[in-house]
This record gives structure tokens, C-alpha cells and sequence, in this order.
């Protein structure tokens, strides 16, 4: 008998029992699409970070800017030009269209770098409109075919202002409208300004930026820090929800895989007796772990395409929202990770079936099938996976204290997570040793008993349930802390009733003759920022007025004495929480900050958070900033009224000013609608994570369900004798039904601890190396109780079934169980 | 049908620029194709100086081109080439519009530099009305794109007397200065230049009587050189016939102060047209007749699939003088959006000299 008989032989025990090659196929699948959807979310978004990055930065090329950031005077540009310093313009702006925002890149064909990639076109295409349309009026728009179905037709902005008719063109980023510059100043209400010119030729250049007195800054490509820096962390995140989500798959596909080796034991030793070698039931083993990974890959692929095309529109929400991000609501299927898929597919039903194999090599051929020794065989895996739990315990602790960086907190989180689900079934056999022990008559020793029976089989799907809730609670816990602290940390910092940033056309002195004059105007404050180092690392320094709106509320972290004063005598500066853990500074050290004048000396004078800000950033004293830095321009004023509660006399000082000035409706923000903004963005961040929590928590429903199926055919051996001694079917399923919700019940108190522990690995370690910032942790009991009574509505839907059969069950199925008795 | 890489079909760089396709150019470019609205190039015109060195508005092509053939102290030879072209994007309606990016003109700049044994060459493009590039007459001629710079010094006489031009790119530079000693010729019919035996022509005049005199930045070392330029004026709204695919163009300086212009527009379909102008030493202009001219080649030069003749038997004017024209350096080839081949060349057989020759559409 060769391998090809064996494995029709093996493959015959699928013939029998669908059920069981469907859960094995649907686990696998639901891993694998899982962890395909995610890589799919993660290829997609970066391809268009790559778009964007391309785009705004021409193609990797360095740029002028302002120093304050803001638009400035085309006529830098000719200046520029005319000394031979080969710049493009480029102005850049969003408009609200319909209910969208987008990126509206304005560019001159005439000088944009040729071979770069302005406006995400490539110089090779082949589609666009000709030179007259394009560069004169009505001008045209270009934009990804995506963007244009979203557009809709539509003719003008919020705002009202006409939009040049929209043309399809590939390789534009998404929700991005490449068009004429002439056009684009038009439509974002900038005149004769630019918001960046591209270097496209560097020799002699800054020799002559000089001469042509132009007061622009140089930043090169790095250090603006692309989506693709930022978002990194995001990525990483959303990259260890699949690697988990494909764990919590796999042991769905264990527990199917085990139970299918054990039901098959009696047919493989029967095959070795009949001269089938080891080497060739191994073959065999191992084909169809592979034919049944490519076929549950194969769907998984599908379905995490599928699964992903759901979630991209939030994520790219998410991104847009929180790192002013633009992704592709399109999903591309990209080969690359449709491969990866089908590898990690068949990786993972090679491991599944792996102890099968390991089994096979120490299956005695002389070996009578003896009756299952179900404790002892139990009391061998509670020894076995005791240790391993210690060992994964060992490995967590290492990394908590050698470790370091992002990478660490995610080996801690793994060994954490495995240390428990190891755990489980030994700490679940042993709680229910104790409660037979107290249980008052037989039937409640019974129960417990037949729990602790049960454990074994059980055990894979309990773990995978209990990692689910434990990743939903630290999860939770650390979205809610994040939350509460930045809701609390906007209430504090965002004091002043009114935000104004002052576009290039206006006039800075004038707007503060005008608000001086106001009755409802109690101050103003200005501030404004320039681009420097520190200590050689990039920052954006921060002027502003010393003023009891920022002494009274904005939250230090680390404080010298007096750090307000100091900084006000202009001999101190304030920095973020992102340069403090980043650059290891501290309170009371000296700084040296790059200026125009020479270095300033200064000493850290207090921390402050600065929650979603990804960059180092410092705040100075603005009179001290503008003595040192003579380009320094603050365009940005907090105004303080004394109607800060009345709403309808903000607006009103809203629309005054924006009449007044001719401001941009996005120029100037109250404080309730600022902070609305700002938390919206926060919740748009976590919406994929709540997505992907509960589809964790969907697969270890799937897990349970399996498991309890394939023990239902089982169980009646096991149930027979008790029904034989007058215990009624009803009772029987009753009690049976009720065993699964206490082994859930259990699992779930046993999650909360793991889940406290996952929260504060995620605050305490991922958050600080992902984001610069440290949360204080807080808990929320309720969510606990949430999902455990979740968990416990997934055990009851799982077990239903098998409890149902049972109420089914004839009295001949039951008698059966005593024939089959040897 | 095949491109046209004629000097006019800077339009066509315009459109490669924004990305558009061969075939979506065709009807763009087609210089040959008579398109409605634009300015019409008639006989018969007077020419004013110094106003007609600025630019004319509603012609769809017009350029300013500067030649110079220069020599060092040590007897090395070179060439200059400068050159700036305003093309018109749509012929003139309701939609023009004045003011930055919103102009129908965009400028297209061009600079080489040829030594026996480089050559170099620059290119810009700019929009008009942005500072960035403009052509003026008043208060003195002044043409610019970027650094690069055409002007006249002052504006008296015809405004050409005494100019400057200067221009650079990667790795190399030029800066010269240029005194006339001869008065501005008017090309072809009174300044109208037929280019066809149809409708086809140009406005066309030219200053050949330059001194040149500067210095020249080649692969970092100064040069000072002195020699003889050539300005070229055209503009036109219909320069080529359909079925001319490109041509070949000669100025000449001969050793004996004469001076001659002649080209050959390349048809396959109608036959190839000829015209040129004979300049005396004193300035006096005499159009040559398209039978007293004929071009022969003699050597080829391979690059990609074209193969520019780089030595020519030229016979031209009633005493069909025979001349051999030979390029200074045969790989003179404009690595510009359009390529083309221009560069000085040696004139020998019944006169000698220097001269300049471009061949497009090869």
C-alpha cells in the first residue's frame, strides 16, 4: 500500500464526517483572511503613502517653504528664478466638495521637475488634457478615476467656488485634485501666494537664495516626516491585530486537526499494521494538511479581500483624521500579499498537523487501542502546558527588562497572551477540582467531574475565547484611558473662546488693532512657529505671550520652579512629552536651539503633553523668538472673550472677523467646534480597532462552536451512564448546556487579569515607542462585564446545538453507546 | 504621420510636457495645419525697430535665436547657441486672459555650447506674465527666461547696436558682449519669408552682423573668446505644410565679410523648398531663388534611428558657388524635449568661413 492509498484512506474520514472538514477549512479560512485583510489594509496604504509622498514632495525633492509655514508672495518664485535657482511653485490647500475634503494641488507644468512625480503623474502617462486647457481658463482638474466617481460632477465647492470640469488621470493620490496652479489659487482663495516651490535644480542654490532675498526656509523630504513615518506605528498595530486574529485561527484549526488525528488513530495504526511506513503516513498527513490549506487559503484570501474592502473606508478615515493621511477607499489586489496569505495559510496547517505527525512517529503498531485515559492523558497536558506557561512567562519578563523599542512590547504582549492561554486549562481543571470537591450530591459532582473530563477537548476553543476577551479588554482599556485623557487634556488646553489663523492677505497688526477695539475681547493671544533644532534634531519652536490662559491650563508633566516666569524672562523654553522620551531630555537641562541669530542657549524649564502631535515640538517666549529669529511671523491668535459661554455672541465675533478680513471660513474655529473636531478624529482612529475586536471575538466563537460539535458524537458514550441512572435528556442537555456557560464564565474572570495586564503593556510600553506619549491607565469595570456576558452568549449560541442533539437524541442512539462498550 | 521636430513644434514639447501622447499632440503641434483665429502672416509689412524686437501678439510661434561662432586665444573653436520661442497655446477668443497663469504664452528657452569636442545643451520652460520669463522693446530690447538674458544696451539706432547675452546649464555657461557693425536684414520678401509654394511663411529678420566678444565657463574653466553672432527674429502663425517632415538651416559668415541664409524644407510628398539670402559686406540683401539652391549630403551621423548629415555639398546663387559645409563637431545633437541638431560649422571650397547649421525632423 503506498502513500496515494493512504492517503485516500486518510482523506475517506472527511467522507464521514463533513462537519469536521468544515470547521478545519472555515478555521483556516477565517485565519487566513484575518491576517490577508490586514496585510491588504496595510499594501493598500502604503502605496498610497508612496503616492502622497511622491506627490507632495515632488518626487523626493526638497522644497522652500515659509518659515512660519504659511503661504507666501509668488513673487518669490521670478526672484528665485531669476537668479538662476531652478524652483517650482507648488500651492496647496483643501476645499470641502459635497461632504468630502480634499487635497487640491496646484502645480506649473512649465518648470515641475520632469522626471519627478508632481501631482503623483508620472511623465510617461498618456493621458491628459491638452496644454491650453490645462493651463488656461476654465483650466482643468485631474484626479484619480476613484476621486472622480466621488466628485460626482459636482461644480463647485462648499464654499462655492467653481471647479475647473474634472478628468480622469491615473497615479494621482486619492482625494487628491491635481490641476494649474492659476486654477488652484483660485479655488482655494490664494492669490498670488504659494505654499512651497520645489527644488528641482540644487547647484549654487543657497548662495543666491540669499542674494535674492527671499525669506523662505529649505526642508528636505525627510524631515517634513512622510505619512509613511507617522502612520508606521498605526500600521505596526493593525499588523499584530492579524497576527493575533490568525493565532486565535489557527487554534480553531488545531483543536479540528487534533480531533480528526484522534478519531483516525485506530485507522492509521490499522494502515502501519497492514505495512503502510511511518514515512509514508507522513506524507500523506502532511498532503492533506496542504491540500486543505490551499483550499481554506484559497477562500481566506477571498474573504479577507472581502473583509478588507469593508474596513478600508475607515481605516482611511482613521488616517486621513488623525495623520492627515490620504488612502484609497479602493482596494487594489496586490499578488504580494495574496501570496503571503496562502504561506501563512499553509504554515499554519503545517503547524496544526505537526503534533498529529510528531503522534504518528510514536504510535506503537502492537499497541492495542485502548479506552482513553481521558485524566490521566489530561493530567500529563495540564503538567506539560503548566510548564510551557512558565516558560512563556519567563520570556515575557525578559523582554519587560532587557528589551526595548515597540518590538519588545509586542514580545511581551505575545508571551503575555500564550503564558495565559497555556495557563487556562490546567487553572480551569484545577477551580473545577475544588468546586466537585465542595459540591453537595452526586449530580453536582457529576457536573464538575464531567467538566474537568471535558477540559481537554474544550481547552483550544476556551483559550482562543479567552485570548479574544483578554485582547479586547486591554484594548478597550487603553482606547478608553487614551480617551478620557485627551478629552480632559482638550478641555484644559483648548482655553481660549476663538482660534484664528491669519491667511497670507491679511494683515497680523491690523487684525489686532481691530480686536483691541472689541468690547467682547478680553485678549489676544498670538503665537506662531518657526522650524529649528535642537540638539541637531528637528523642531517646530512655538511663540507665544505669557498669559494666565496658558498658566492656568495648560498641564506640565514635569515642572521647574516657576516655569511660566522663566520662560517669560525668555531664559527658558517648554518642551512636548515626544522630545522629552524621544531625546531623553529632562527638566533643568540646558538646550541649545539653532537660530538665525546664532545658538540659544536654554534650559527645559517643563514638560507638556502634547497628545496626536507625532513631531518634537518646544514653546518659547515670543518676543524672544522674534529677536532671534527676524523672518518670524505669528499667524495664529487664541482670542479670549468675556462671552465665552454665550455660543451666538462667539459667532457672531466669528462672522464679524471673517467679514472684516476676509477671512477663510476654516481661518478661524470656536472653541466647542474645535474640540468636537478633535475628538471626532480620536474616534475615527479607533473605529478599525473596535472592527477588528469583535471580529477576534467572532473567530473564537467559531472556535467553540467547532469544538463542542466534534465532542456532541463523543459525548453520548460519556452522557449514556448518567442517562441510564435517571437522569432525563432535558436535564442532561440542561446540564451540559450549563457546564459550557460555566467553563466560559470561568474563562472570562480569568481574561479580565490577562486583559488589565495587556492594557498596561499597550499604555505603559507600545504607546510611549509608537506615539511619544504616556497615558495614565485607567480601567473600566463595565466593559468587563460587557464581554464577559458577551463571552458567555457565544458559549450559550455554540453549545446550543450539541445541547439541542442531545434533547434530541434517541434512546436507541444512547443504548448504542453500552453496545459499543467492549 | 510623422512628427514634425521642426524648431515651431516647441508646442509639441509643451504637450509632451503635460503628458500627452502622440496622438493626441498631432492636431496640437501641426504647425502645417491652418488653424482659425490666429494672426495671419502677410506680405507687404513694415517693419519698425527697435518696437518689432519685442513680441507680437496673436501669432501661434515666435522666437528671439542668437548663433555665435567664437575662438580662444589658443585657436580652440566654439559655438553659442541662445535662443527663447513664446508660443500661443490657443488661438486668441472670449477666454484670453492677462495676468499670471492665466496668459495663453508660455516661453521655452534654449542654450548650447559647442566645443570640437562637447557639447552642451540647457533647457527652460517658463509662463508668461509671472516674472519669470519676458520679451520687452521698451525701454531697451530685453528677452530673459530664468537667469538666461538677451538685452540691448540702450535703445538707439535700430535698438540692436550694442547687447548682451548670456546663459548657462550643467556645466557650462557663457556671457558675451555684442556690438553690430552692420545694419538689421529683412529675410525673404521685404521680411516676408515664404516657406512654401502656398500660404506658409514667417515674418523674418535678422542682425547678422554681430562682434562677439566675452568669455565662456566649460566644464569649470574660463575661456575668453571673441567672434562672430547671428540674431534671428520670426514669428508666424502657419509655418509648415503638412507634408514637410523638418529642415535643414545655414547662417553663414564668409571670411570676406559677405553673409548668407539659406534653408531647405524637407517634403517627401511636394518636393523639398529652398530659400535663402545673399548679404553683402555693406548689408544689402538679395533674395536667392529656390533654383539656384540645392543641398547635398555628404557624411552621416547616427543617433538612435536618425541619421543627421553632418557635412554638406551646398550650391547657391546665380553663380552657383560651391560650398562645403562641415560641422565643427559632428555630435552637436540638442538634448532638449524635442531633440535636434544644431551647431557651428567650417565652410570651404569657393569661399571660406564660419557658420551654423540646424537640422530638425531627422
Amino acid at each position: 500500500m503506498g502513500a496515494a492509498v493512504a492517503f485516500a484512506t486518510l482523506l475517506s474520514h472527511w467522507r464521514r464526517r463533513p462537519w469536521q472538514g468544515v470547521m478545519l477549512v472555515v478555521g483556516l479560512a477565517a485565519a487566513t483572511a484575518l491576517f490577508s485583510g490586514v496585510q491588504a489594509l496595510n499594501f493598500q496604504a502604503r502605496l498610497n503613502y508612496d503616492q502622497a509622498e511622491r506627490q507632495l514632495g515632488g518626487g523626493g525633492l526638497a522644497a522652500y517653504v515659509a518659515p512660519s509655514g504659511a503661504a507666501f508672495d509668488e513673487a518669490a518664485f521670478a526672484a528665485l528664478r531669476r537668479r538662476g535657482v531652478l524652483v517650482s511653485p507648488v500651492v496647496e490647500g483643501r476645499v470641502v466638495i459635497g461632504s468630502d475634503a480634499f487635497t487640491v494641488l496646484g502645480i506649473d507644468p512649465a518648470t515641475a521637475p520632469r522626471d519627478a512625480a508632481v501631482g503623483g503623474l508620472s511623465a510617461q502617462g498618456d493621458d491628459g488634457p491638452a496644454p491650453a486647457t490645462f493651463l488656461t481658463p476654465p483650466y482643468a482638474m485631474l484626479a484619480a478615476p476613484e476621486t472622480v466617481r466621488i466628485l460626482s460632477g459636482a461644480r463647485e465647492t462648499a464654499e462655492g467656488a467653481p471647479l475647473p470640469p474634472s478628468r480622469e488621470a491615473s497615479g494621482i493620490a486619492p482625494f487628491t485634485l491635481v490641476m494649474d496652479i492659476g486654477a488652484a489659487q483660485g479655488l482655494l482663495n490664494k492669490k498670488g501666494a504659494l505654499t512651497r516651490l520645489l527644488v528641482v535644480d540644487d547647484a549654487g542654490a543657497p548662495d543666491r537664495i540669499e542674494a535674492a532675498g527671499v525669506d523662505l526656509i529649505r526642508v528636505d523630504v525627510g524631515d517634513a516626516g512622510g505619512a509613511g513615518a507617522l502612520t508606521g506605528s498605526f500600521h505596526l498595530n493593525l499588523t499584530a491585530f492579524g497576527f493575533l486574529s490568525f493565532l486565535v485561527g489557527l487554534l480553531i484549526v488545531r483543536s479540528a486537526a487534533g480531533l480528526a488525528f484522534e478519531q483516525r488513530v485506530a485507522t492509521l495504526r490499522t494502515m502501519r499494521a497492514s505495512g503502510v511506513t511511518t514515512a509514508q503516513l507522513t506524507v500523506a498527513i502532511v498532503c492533506e494538511a496542504l491540500a486543505a490549506a490551499l483550499i481554506a487559503g484559497g477562500l481566506g484570501v477571498l474573504a479577507g479581500y472581502a473583509v478588507a474592502a469593508v474596513i478600508l473606508p475607515d481605516v482611511a478615515l482613521t488616517l486621513r483624521g488623525l495623520y492627515g493621511a490620504n488612502v484609497s477607499g479602493e482596494l487594489v489586489v496586490r499578488p504580494v500579499w495574496v501570496a503571503l496569505a496562502l504561506a501563512m495559510s499553509v504554515a499554519g496547517a503545517l503547524a496544526a498537523s505537526a503534533a498529529g505527525v510528531v503522534r504518528l512517529r510514536s504510535l506503537s503498531v502492537l499497541d492495542a487501542a485502548k479506552p482513553h485515559l481521558w485524566m490521566r492523558a489530561a493530567g500529563r497536558a495540564a503538567r506539560r502546558d503548566g510548564a510551557l506557561a512558565a516558560g512563556a512567562c519567563l520570556i515575557a519578563l525578559l523582554a519587560l527588562m532587557v528589551g526595548d523599542g515597540l518590538i519588545a512590547g509586542f514580545v511581551i504582549l505575545g508571551a503575555a497572551l500564550l503564558a495565559a492561554a497555556l495557563a487556562l486549562p490546567p487553572a480551569l481543571g484545577w477551580i473545577a477540582a475544588r468546586l466537585e470537591a465542595q459540591a453537595d450530591g452526586a449530580v453536582a459532582r457529576w457536573f464538575w467531574a464531567d467538566a474537568r473530563q471535558q477540559l481537554p477537548s474544550l481547552a483550544l476553543a476556551l483559550q482562543a475565547l479567552m485570548i479574544a476577551l483578554a485582547a479586547n479588554i486591554g484594548v478597550g482599556a487603553m482606547v478608553g484611558s487614551f480617551r478620557d485623557t485627551f478629552v480632559g487634556w482638550l478641555d484644559q488646553r483648548l482655553a481660549a473662546e476663538a482660534f484664528i489663523r491669519l491667511g497670507p492677505t491679511v494683515d497680523g497688526d491690523e487684525l489686532d488693532g481691530w480686536l483691541a477695539q472689541l468690547p467682547d475681547v478680553v485678549r489676544t493671544l498670538p503665537f506662531g512657529s518657526v522650524s529649528s533644532r535642537i540638539n541637531g534634531a528637528p523642531v517646530s519652536l512655538l511663540g507665544f505671550v505669557d498669559d494666565e490662559t496658558y498658566r492656568d491650563n495648560w498641564p506640565l508633566l514635569a515642572a521647574a520652579d516657576a516655569p511660566w516666569r522663566r520662560v517669560a524672562d525668555g531664559e527658558a523654553v517648554l518642551i512636548n512629552e515626544q522630545m522629552f522620551r524621544r531625546r531623553n531630555i529632562s527638566v533643568g537641562d540646558t538646550l541649545e536651539i539653532m537660530s538665525p541669530a546664532g545658538p540659544w542657549p536654554v534650559v527645559v524649564a517643563g514638560v507638556y503633553s502634547d497628545y496626536g502631535n507625532p513631531a518634537g515640538e518646544a514653546m518659547a517666549n515670543i518676543e524672544a523668538v522674534a529677536a532671534r529669529w527676524p523672518e518670524f511671523n505669528p499667524r495664529f491668535r487664541q482670542i479670549r472673550l468675556s462671552a465665552s459661554d454665550e455660543s451666538d455672541a462667539v459667532r457672531r465675533f466669528m462672522q464679524d472677523a471673517i467679514s472684516q478680513f476676509d477671512l477663510d471660513e476654516d481661518a478661524i474655529i470656536d472653541q466647542k467646534s474645535l474640540k468636537a473636531f478633535s475628538v471626532s478624529v480620536f474616534e475615527r482612529t479607533f473605529s478599525v480597532t473596535a472592527a477588528l475586536n469583535v471580529l477576534t471575538l467572532a473567530v473564537s466563537g467559531v472556535a467553540m462552536l467547532t469544538a463542542l460539535s466534534a465532542l456532541s458524537a463523543a459525548r453520548l458514550t460519556m452522557l449514556a451512564p448518567a442517562w441510564a441512572m435517571g437522569l432525563t435528556r432535558d436535564r442532561l442537555a440542561g446540564l451540559d448546556f450549563a457546564r459550557t456557560i460555566a467553563l466560559s464564565a470561568l474563562t472570562a474572570a480569568a481574561a479580565i487579569p490577562v486583559g488589565v495586564v495587556i492594557a498596561w503593556v499597550l499604555t505603559a510600553i507600545v504607546n510611549v515607542e509608537a506615539f511619544g506619549w504616556r497615558l495614565p491607565l485607567r480601567h473600566y469595570p463595565a466593559d468587563w462585564a460587557r464581554l464577559a456576558a458577551i463571552a458567555i452568549v457565544i458559549a450559550g449560541l455554540a453549545s446550543a446545538p450539541s445541547a439541542l442533539s442531545l434533547r434530541r437524541a434517541s434512546s436507541g442512539d444512547l443504548l448504542k453507546a453500552f453496545s459499543a462498550e467492549r | 504621420m510623422q512628427l514634425i521636430r521642426a524648431r515651431p513644434c516647441a508646442l509639441a514639447i509643451v504637450a509632451a510636457l503635460l503628458l500627452i501622447g502622440p496622438s493626441n499632440a498631432q492636431g496640437v503641434f501641426d504647425l502645417g495645419r491652418q488653424i482659425d483665429g490666429y494672426a495671419a502672416v502677410a506680405p507687404d509689412r513694415t517693419f519698425a525697430f527697435p518696437d518689432d524686437h519685442g513680441p507680437h501678439d496673436g501669432y501661434r510661434v515666435e522666437w528671439w535665436y542668437l548663433t555665435a561662432n567664437l575662438e580662444a586665444e589658443d585657436g580652440r573653436r566654439f559655438g553659442v547657441q541662445w535662443t527663447l520661442f513664446r508660443i500661443r497655446m490657443a488661438p486668441p477668443g472670449e477666454a484670453d486672459d492677462a495676468g499670471a497663469w492665466r496668459s495663453p504664452y508660455v516661453f521655452m528657452g534654449h542654450a548650447g555650447l559647442t566645443s570640437g569636442d562637447a557639447h552642451f545643451s540647457a533647457e527652460r520652460f517658463a509662463r508668461a506674465d509671472t516674472g519669470q520669463a519676458d520679451v520687452a522693446a521698451a525701454p531697451a530690447f530685453e528677452a530673459f527666461i530664468d537667469e538666461w538674458r538677451f538685452a540691448a544696451d540702450d535703445a538707439s539706432g535700430d535698438g540692436l547696436r550694442t547687447a548682451s547675452v548670456s546663459a548657462g546649464g550643467k556645466d557650462f555657461s557663457y556671457a558675451l558682449d555684442l556690438t553690430a557693425t552692420g545694419p538689421i536684414v529683412l529675410q525673404g520678401e521685404g521680411g516676408y519669408s515664404r516657406k512654401s509654394p502656398g500660404p506658409q511663411a514667417s515674418y523674418y529678420y535678422s542682425q547678422p552682423f554681430f562682434d562677439a566678444d566675452g568669455e565662456i565657463v566649460i566644464d569649470g574653466e574660463p575661456v575668453a573668446v571673441t567672434g562672430k553672432a547671428w540674431m534671428d527674429r520670426e514669428w508666424s502663425s502657419q509655418l509648415l505644410r503638412e507634408t514637410q517632415s523638418g529642415w535643414d538651416w545655414l547662417s553663414l559668415h564668409f571670411d570676406d565679410g559677405d553673409k548668407a541664409m539659406l534653408f531647405r524644407l524637407r517634403d517627401g510628398t511636394e518636393g523639398d523648398y529652398f530659400a535663402g539670402t545673399w548679404i553683402g559686406a555693406d548689408g544689402t540683401a538679395r533674395p536667392i531663388a529656390r533654383e539656384e539652391i540645392s543641398f547635398e549630403p555628404l557624411a552621416r551621423r547616427r543617433k538612435g534611428r536618425a541619421r543627421v548629415p553632418i557635412a554638406w555639398r551646398v550650391q547657391a546663387g546665380d553663380r552657383r558657388e560651391r560650398l562645403r559645409i562641415e560641422a565643427l563637431n559632428p555630435d552637436a545633437f540638442m538634448a532638449t524635449s524635442f531633440p535636434y541638431w544644431e551647431g557651428p560649422v567650417t565652410i570651404s571650397g569657393d569661399r571660406t568661413g564660419v557658420g551654423y547649421l540646424e537640422m530638425t525632423g531627422y
